[in-house]
């Protein structure tokens, strides 16, 4: 009963710390649970609408023609397989929406079954896809982003030899494969009869090199098989060969892997974020605690001559602050509910898949639990001092005076007195604003981390210094028979400007020890970007790796490895590791020669010409002087610094990422600049009456507080740098490496790192400022003994 | 004919009380004049301090008039009443009350820094003054916590006149103080007097009291009697107390 009286008085007389704890705790809980309660939905929702619309735990698409009767048995008849089944498609080379254009090829169907239309506002179905009319088309949600494009669009696709056919986009699906974003294949689906038509157009044109007409295999896994996807697709790869002739494949792993890359990459940023908030409402109760007791002396002797143990007072204050994190973890729950939706309805926009609903409840309650044990085990720790009060001491006048003293004292002038007086007020009181500069470092670390981030993805130099190839341009060949023009092409570039770097890709996939993988085949393998570990795969039998494909084959340096494409294979030795964002970082690499061994088209006449110029600025005249003199048969693209054909989907993240960030930052900026400086004005309120009977106004002591905040924001970010020196490219190698980005390289600008100082700085003055506004209500009359 | 510094008209101070309002002050009419030590005496609870601080400008009054050169304090500005405080005005504590976290050098000098009327160096040589007479130098980059009583209420001595202010008001100078550091403190205030500074003081000690020229007895809020006395001499001290004591107890002290 009398630890209730007293919680009740405690709770009463520090509102504004039980307030302030309760928000702290309901942000970081609201943050946390809200996204891992996202990353569940979606990944449940995109598992839930795979068997749905009963996609097979493995899709491949492989040419018609190449798709042997020997093959098809080998796979219906594999003890690995339960079922197989089989549809038509017609391969496009990309598509165009007005003035955005898609390059990947989309795989035009009839094959309806199980595919399930979105209503108009996409938080909902109508239903599975009904009988589609001539002229019509049903895309996947995630190409409604994408191309930016909506219901009664024209949607134009590019098919074999230049032709093209154009249609009115009906509706969007929930195509659970490959219907995200983020994924370059897509199944779009139209009408038979257009269907038809386009077969008849497209089919008498296939030769060896120019393919349209498709068959999409699904293979369900046998339930006794018990492989993992990526397992039972190279076991059945090796039995059966059926990934080595198909031009690409997709098993349901990869399929989730890929749709939920993006979402989870900036969910993960914000949730590592969350945790640094929590971190920073431990450092806040750690500070207001120690300041209560400080504060508190008295009191607690008091108390202590009344009877009440120890344990008792930090039973008290362990409930106090218990009791507010548990208000703030019931709010913010409340609060996810909401916030939860709102993720939800943005990632769909990525995955293409309308996700569950609801809060994660085991993951809710146990970050919530996390939570509170932690900041009870805090509370324990920091209470320990309620021991060694003594009620003599306390009764008799209190606690002995601090003592200030410190060499860090500056000299107190009359030019700029408030600001040398508010220096003394921190140099003399220095443990009292620590925690203060912690919190500061903290929001300036992950500030200045969001904004190296975007720097990195825009940055092209910081990007080939990671292996990601971000050329100036890029020339290629748009019709096959052709006079060779690459010398010409060359000497063009070189009229306007020196080339720094140059070579020639082609990308196709292979199998690597039965893994489909996406393989880089570069004419000069010298100039690979990336590599970090051995040496670049200069002879034929050689190829490097990323880390992604070391781990998930379980091969290293050094490494005898099969590769295998359509009817050829080879033995090759790994010779090194290297970093690469192709494919989400699960790809590997080889030279031309290496390519020619397993019957690969690897010609410089087919391949990616790019260039890494002098002046990059020459690049757009450069391309239209090539387009003007061989238009007809070659392609060029000139890449501006705002135009990233790699990350640029990457930077709209950043953006988020930065105004969530930010936002977030300066709501706790406000919060701990109000704790603070509310227990500050308490410690100091003697103080601020003898200078006011000085002759200082309210104004000038406000200035002065405000002040000291500003110094102890600038002390703060400037740790927070260092921090960020220190630690965000390993922090975001982390992250990252789920797109194949483990080695961060960070180009620190300026504008990355001031921004955030002053961004911080300015907050702590102006909230430091406004929270000092009960300066003017302290009388001089308090200093009154009657 | 003495000048008047200070005047106070029909000066009220009343405090909310359980509902109601609880009368400090009631009325209170007098002068104040240049030169003068002028000491309030009364019982506990008979509004000394609270007049002190509606005089000295430190809190304002309900109703009536503080006037100061043709000014009314009551209805001042707080910044013109801040200005005050550190060029016209000069105030000491019962408590000391030095910043704790400033040497007793800056506890002065921060005064002189307000005054733009000096530059800092004048003020540091003002300071540096001020701690030799106090006989305070060899302590002057101590901090408070680190010296006696009475060496802090020297420091709050020096820093109240270190703006030379043309009245200094003292609430119980003395209360906090040994016999020793009494007698210290209450000849710097009695020397300060004696070189022309106005002084007005709350006590209710008797040796503090036989340092004024002039004594005003309060009591329920009203000033009902006044001694005026010749400038002290230590000499006459003997004399002087019983004239004060037989003043003291016609007053029912």
């Amino acid at each position: 009963m009398e630890i209730l009286t007293l919680l009740k008085a405690n709770i009463r007389k520090k509102k504004g710390t039980f307030i302030s704890v309760m928000l702290l705790t309901a942000i970081v809980i609201t943050v946390m649970t809200s996204i891992l309660s996202a990353q569940d939905n979606y990944r449940t929702a995109i598992e839930a609408s795979h068997s749905y619309s009963d996609i097979g735990d493995v899709n491949a698409y492989v040419r018609t023609t190449r798709l042997t009767d020997e093959i098809r048995t080998a796979v219906e008849k594999s003890a690995l397989v339960e079922r197989v089944d089989y549809f038509d498609a017609i391969a496009t080379n990309g598509a165009d929406v007005g003035e955005i254009n898609d390059p990947n090829s989309y795989f035009l169907t009839t094959h309806t079954e199980e595919i399930r239309l979105y209503n108009e506002n996409q938080n909902g179905y109508m239903g599975n896809l009904p009988e589609i009319q001539k002229g019509e088309i049903y895309l996947p949600l995630g190409l409604k982003s994408k191309l930016t494009c909506s219901v009664g669009d024209t949607i134009t696709v590019h098919l074999i030899n230049d032709n093209r056919a154009e249609f009115t986009v009906k509706g969007f699906v929930e195509e659970p494969l490959q219907g995200s974003m983020v994924i370059g294949w897509k199944l779009v689906f139209i009408g038979h009869e257009d269907y038809e038509e386009l077969y008849e157009l497209c089919q008498p044109l296939e030769t060896e090199d120019m393919h349209s007409i498709f068959t999409v295999v699904r293979v369900h896994q046998a339930e006794d098989a018990g492989l993992s996807a990526a397992k039972f697709q190279r076991q059945l790869n090796l039995e059966t060969g059926l990934i080595d002739v198909a031009t690409g494949a997709l098993n349901i792993d990869q399929s989730v892997r890929y749709s939920t890359l993006m979402p989870d990459i900036v969910l993960d940023i914000v949730l590592a974020f969350a945790v640094f908030l929590f971190l920073i409402v431990l450092i806040v109760m750690s500070h207001s605690i120690g300041t209560e007791i400080e504060i508190d002396y008295v009191t607690l002797g008091v108390l202590k001559s009344q009877g009440f143990s120890k344990g008792k007072i930090r039973a008290v204050i362990l409930l106090q602050y218990l009791l507010a994190q548990v208000t703030g973890v019931v709010l913010g729950s409340l609060l996810a509910f909401p916030i939860e939706g709102f993720i939800g309805a943005i990632c769909q926009t990525i995955t293409g898949v309308l996700p569950t609903e609801g809060l994660s409840t085991g993951k809710s309650m146990l970050c919530a639990a996390l939570l509170l044990v932690l900041s009870a085990l805090l509370i324990v720790f920091k209470t320990r001092k309620v021991a060694s009060i003594s009620p003599v001491r306390a009764i008799s006048g209190g606690r002995e005076e601090i003592y200030f003293d410190s060499r860090l004292n500056a000299p107190i002038t009359k030019k700029g007195l408030s600001a040398s007086l508010s220096l003394r007020q921190l140099t003399s009181a220095k443990r009292r604003y620590i925690g203060t500069i912690f919190i500061v470092s903290i929001l300036t670390f992950c500030m200045i981390t969001v904004n190296l981030t975007g720097v990195m993805l825009s940055s092209h130099s910081a990007q080939n210094a990671m292996g990601i190839i971000v050329p100036d341009m890029e020339v290629y060949h748009t019709e096959r028979e052709n006079p060779d023009c690459w010398e010409d092409v060359e000497e063009i570039i070189l009229s306007h400007t020196e080339i720094r770097e140059q070579n020639a890709m082609i990308n196709g996939y292979v199998s690597l020890n039965g893994e489909n993988l996406l393989c880089q085949l570069y004419l000069d393998p010298e100039h690979i970007g990336g590599l970090y570990r051995g040496r670049a795969p200069l002879y034929e039998n050689e190829i490097v790796i990323t880390e992604m494909v070391a781990e998930t084959l379980e091969i290293g340096m050094g490494d005898e490895v099969t590769v295998t494409s359509q009817d050829k294979s080879g033995t090759f030795i790994v010779s090194g590791i290297f970093q690469s964002t192709y494919d989400s970082g699960m790809s590997f690499a080889m030279n031309f020669e290496g390519a020619e061994k397993l019957g690969l088209d690897a010609s410089t006449d087919w391949a990616y010409h790019y260039y890494i110029l002098e002046d990059s600025s020459q690049a757009e005249a450069i391309a239209e002087e090539i387009e003007e003199k061989y238009g007809s048969f070659l392609g060029c693209t000139a890449y501006t610094e705002e135009y990233n054909p790699i990350t640029s989907q990457y930077s709209v993240i950043v953006d988020v990422l930065k105004v969530i960030i930010y936002t977030f930052s300066i709501l706790f900026a406000f919060v701990v600049v109000r704790m603070v400086c509310t227990k500050t004005f308490v410690q100091e309120r003697r103080d601020i009456g003898i200078y006011k009977a000085l002759g200082f106004t309210s104004s000038q002591l406000r200035l002065n507080f405000a002040i000291r905040f500003l110094l102890i924001a600038v002390i703060g970010s400037i740790i927070g740098v260092v921090l960020s020196m220190l630690f965000s490219a390993q922090m975001l190698g982390m992250l990252l490496s789920l797109i194949g980005l483990s080695r961060i390289v960070l180009e620190y600008d300026t504008m990355s790192l001031v921004i955030p100082m002053i961004a911080v700085s300015f907050s702590f003055f102006v909230f430091a400022y406004l929270a000092s506004g009960r300066i003017r209500r302290v009388a001089i009359r308090e200093l009154v003994i009657e | 004919m003495k000048n008047t510094i200070l005047s106070a008209k029909g000066l009220c101070k009343s405090f909310a009380h359980n509902g109601g309002q609880l009368h400090i002050l009631s009325h209170i009419d007098f002068e104040l004049y240049e030169g003068d030590f002028t000491v309030i005496m009364g019982a506990s609870g008979s509004g000394k301090s609270t007049l002190l601080y509606a005089l000295s400008g430190m809190d304002r009054a309900t109703a009536g008039q503080v006037l100061y050169n043709g000014e009314d304090l009551v209805t001042m500005k707080e910044k013109a009443l801040a200005k005050l405080r550190h060029t016209d005005f000069g105030f000491i504590f019962q408590q000391m009350y030095l910043v704790s976290n400033l040497s007793l050098f800056e506890n002065i000098a921060v005064s002189g820094y307000l005054n733009k009327e000096r530059t800092a160096s004048e003020v540091r040589q003002r300071t540096g003054q001020l701690l030799e007479q106090m006989g305070l130098t060899h302590i002057k980059t101590h901090l408070p916590s680190q010296v006696s009583g009475g060496e802090q209420q020297r420091c709050a001595i020096a820093r109240a006149v270190v703006n030379t202010p043309k009245l200094l008001f003292a609430d119980e100078p003395t209360g906090a103080l040994n016999r020793k550091n009494t007698t210290d403190v209450l000849n710097l205030l009695t020397g300060l007097n004696h070189s022309g500074q106005s002084i007005l003081m709350v006590t209710h000690d008797l040796r503090a009291a036989l340092r004024a020229t002039r004594i005003l007895y309060i009591e329920d809020g009203k000033i009902i009697g006044e001694l005026p006395l010749p400038p002290y001499s230590p000499n006459e001290e003997q004399s002087r107390e019983t004239q004060v004591n037989a003043w003291l107890a016609s007053m029912k002290w």
